[in-house]
């Protein structure tokens, strides 16, 4: 009886070579041995999903699984190993922080303190990054107040002005805005503006959301600015441009529970000023992405 | 035996190591970190390749799903191949050439007895020298003893021995039943076919052990072995009995390792063979070096050996390994 058999036989309740999927027992598994499972004998379905569900067990266990199929077309086999974790060379032990290991196999090495077994990867190459002629940068971002004041916090009662200043290095086809605020990490709230504009030559916008009170709940903030452009009509390529380390921080805090109606009086939750050129004037607005799709862009 | 644990109880214990590590983690953040090679002499590698001795069978299994992958016939060809290569050749020294055994023996069961022993050396050692290449992706993503690599590749090769051997003891019954006469060798005799076999597996499983990496590093071993191995079934008495060997050559029976073996094989099967005590010392002799230091060859050597990329072959199949 091989490795495998044996997970075969103890496999609580699997149907019979035609059901969808064996519940392989993992958590026996977890001793660092390799083990091959055969099409038929040990599952069956689609190995994709047994290959899944043991780095699914794996992650869930703290650990990782290394899975290779083998197709002989009248055989298929998957073979399994689990390893305590993959190992970038020159780290120290993950789980015990030991810097000395015992290489077993190539890829393969053990912690000679905690005994941990892990696969060994090489570090990832730093690739060099073609060097693109800068397109567009945000310049400044800012939180105002509505008299026109920087602030860091704000009540949940005050209404509040986000404005990003961008500068443009050529002239852009299509240029839409937004900004991002993050609450511990994840996006809360996407605004992006209704309108797209055209730059038409090389220029500083300026970009305002007004934000009403209310609209954000009391917590701590990240606010960032994103936009995406369309250079030119040769291309449809959407780049871009964020405002990554002008990202703001922003405590709102709640005085009240509720907003008083009069506060609320006179504003829509949250509305877009035109976007302006460094002169002042309105820059023009074209109907493009006006029913564009977030696609959750990272910035 | 040690209960399986739970999923729980597996989480807890990791979550409690990363949460004890995470302190020490930060303070080595900056030391060196050395990686030595773990000891893997010899002892070593036996002691961990018993320790996984199961994985064994599923790497020979692969290697018999690898001969027959893309046929039709399947499995059948484990039987068909042997019984054509032992009927081929029938025909080609016995028929035509009109080779014989030298004795009462009919041609064809004398050439079995000869072929049981040679296609297994041969088999092996084209299979096997071929092994890390055929087994390099499973070398380069798991750990196990690659011991079972050059193993595993005893195989086919073993099937086809035992081929052989069901249309030998065919082949006897038939004359049995037409000639009336029972060739196969009384039971004290023909326990000598077990040492034969052994000593024909370790003379084998040396010169695997050298040839497997030394293809691994450079493919020419292979084109070599192409040629030397029908050299090496001419002089092997095979297709021939050793009495026939002309006086002066007869040197060549005697220091050929093969030799000795191969005649313990067949004198044990249809008592067709001469067993010299200089042969079987050679044989044994031999045996025990190119075993020794294959293993310690293997052991050093099987390992880097993935380093080298001598031609993308990796998991083919072609014919014979040739």
């Amino acid at each position: 009886m091989d490795a495998g058999e044996q997970i075969a036989a103890s496999a609580p309740g699997p149907a019979g070579p035609e059901s969808e999927s064996w519940r392989l027992p993992w958590n026996e598994l977890l001793d660092g041995r390799l083990r091959r499972f055969t099409r038929g004998v040990h599952y069956s379905g689609l190995a994709e999903a047994v290959e899944q569900e043991a780095r699914n067990a794996a992650t869930e266990l703290g650990k990782t699984a290394i899975t290779f199929r083998d197709n002989m077309q009248i055989f298929e086999y998957i073979w399994v190993q689990f390893v305590d974790g993959k190992l970038e060379e020159g780290e120290p032990c993950p789980k015990c922080a030991n810097t000395a290991f015992e290489k077993l196999q190539e890829y393969f090495v053990r912690c000679t303190s905690c005994r941990s077994f892990f696969a060994l990867t090489q570090p990832k190459p730093v690739l060099p990054q073609p060097e693109r002629p800068p397109i567009a940068e945000f310049l400044d971002l800012k939180l105002l107040s509505r008299e026109g004041d920087e602030l860091e916090e704000l009540s949940t009662l005050e209404e509040m002005v986000l404005e990003a200043t961008c500068s443009f290095f050529r002239p852009i086809r299509a240029f839409h805005a937004g900004f991002i605020f993050y609450a511990g990490g994840k996006k809360m709230l996407h605004a992006a503006s209704p309108d797209v504009v055209t730059i038409p030559e090389p220029d500083t916008a300026r970009f305002r959301l007004h934000v009403a009170p209310g609209v954000l709940t009391p917590g701590e903030y990240s606010v960032s600015a994103l936009a995406k452009l369309v250079l030119d009509e040769e291309t449809d390529d959407v780049q871009k441009v964020a405002a990554g380390k002008l990202a703001r921080r922003l405590r709102v805090f709640d005085p009240h529970a509720e907003v008083p109606p009069e506060h609320r009086a006179g504003h829509t939750t949250l509305r877009w000023s035109s976007a302006t050129a460094a002169s002042g004037t309105a820059l023009p607005v074209i109907d493009e992405w006006v029913a564009d799709d977030d696609d959750g862009g990272e910035d | 035996m040690e209960p399986a644990r739970t999923l729980e109880a597996l989480r807890d214990e990791t979550e409690h190591d990363l949460t004890r590590a995470a302190p020490a983690r930060a303070a080595a953040a900056a030391a060196p970190v050395a990686i030595t090679d773990a000891p893997t002499g010899m002892r070593e590698s036996l002691r961990y390749a018993w320790a996984e001795r199961e994985l064994l069978k599923p790497m020979m299994a692969r290697f018999l799903a690898k001969r027959i992958r893309g046929t039709k016939l399947g499995r059948l060809w484990l039987l068909i191949r042997p019984f054509m290569d032992a009927l081929g050749k029938t025909l080609l020294f016995g028929g035509v050439l009109k080779l014989s055994s030298g004795g009462g023996t009919p041609y064809f069961l004398f050439l079995l007895a000869g072929l049981v022993g040679w296609r297994l050396f041969e088999r092996t050692l084209m299979y096997g020298m071929r092994s890390i290449r055929l087994y390099r992706k499973l070398m380069r993503s798991f750990h196990f003893p690659l011991l079972f690599v050059a193993i595993s590749s005893l195989a086919y090769p073993l099937v086809e021995a035992a081929v052989y051997l069901l249309v030998l003891f065919g082949t006897v019954i038939f004359f049995w039943a037409t000639t009336g006469h029972f060739y196969l060798s009384p039971p004290p005799r023909l326990l000598l076919v077990v040492p034969g076999f052994a000593l024909l597996l370790v003379l084998t499983m040396g010169a695997t052990l050298w040839l497997a990496v030394a293809n691994a590093k450079a493919r020419d071993f292979r084109y070599g072995l192409r040629y030397v191995l029908p050299i090496g079934l001419f002089v092997t008495p095979i297709l021939y009995p050793i009495s026939k060997l002309p006086h002066q050559w007869h040197w060549l029976a005697v220091v050929n390792p093969l030799t000795a073996p191969i005649e313990m094989i067949k004198y044990g099967l249809i008592g067709a063979g001469f067993i010299e005590l200089r042969a079987l010392v050679v044989s044994f002799v031999f045996g025990a070096i190119i075993t020794v230091s294959g293993l310690w060859y293997w052991t050093r050597e099987a390992a880097r050996s993935l380093e080298y990329d001598t031609g993308g072959d990796d998991d083919d199949d072609d014919e014979d390994g040739f």
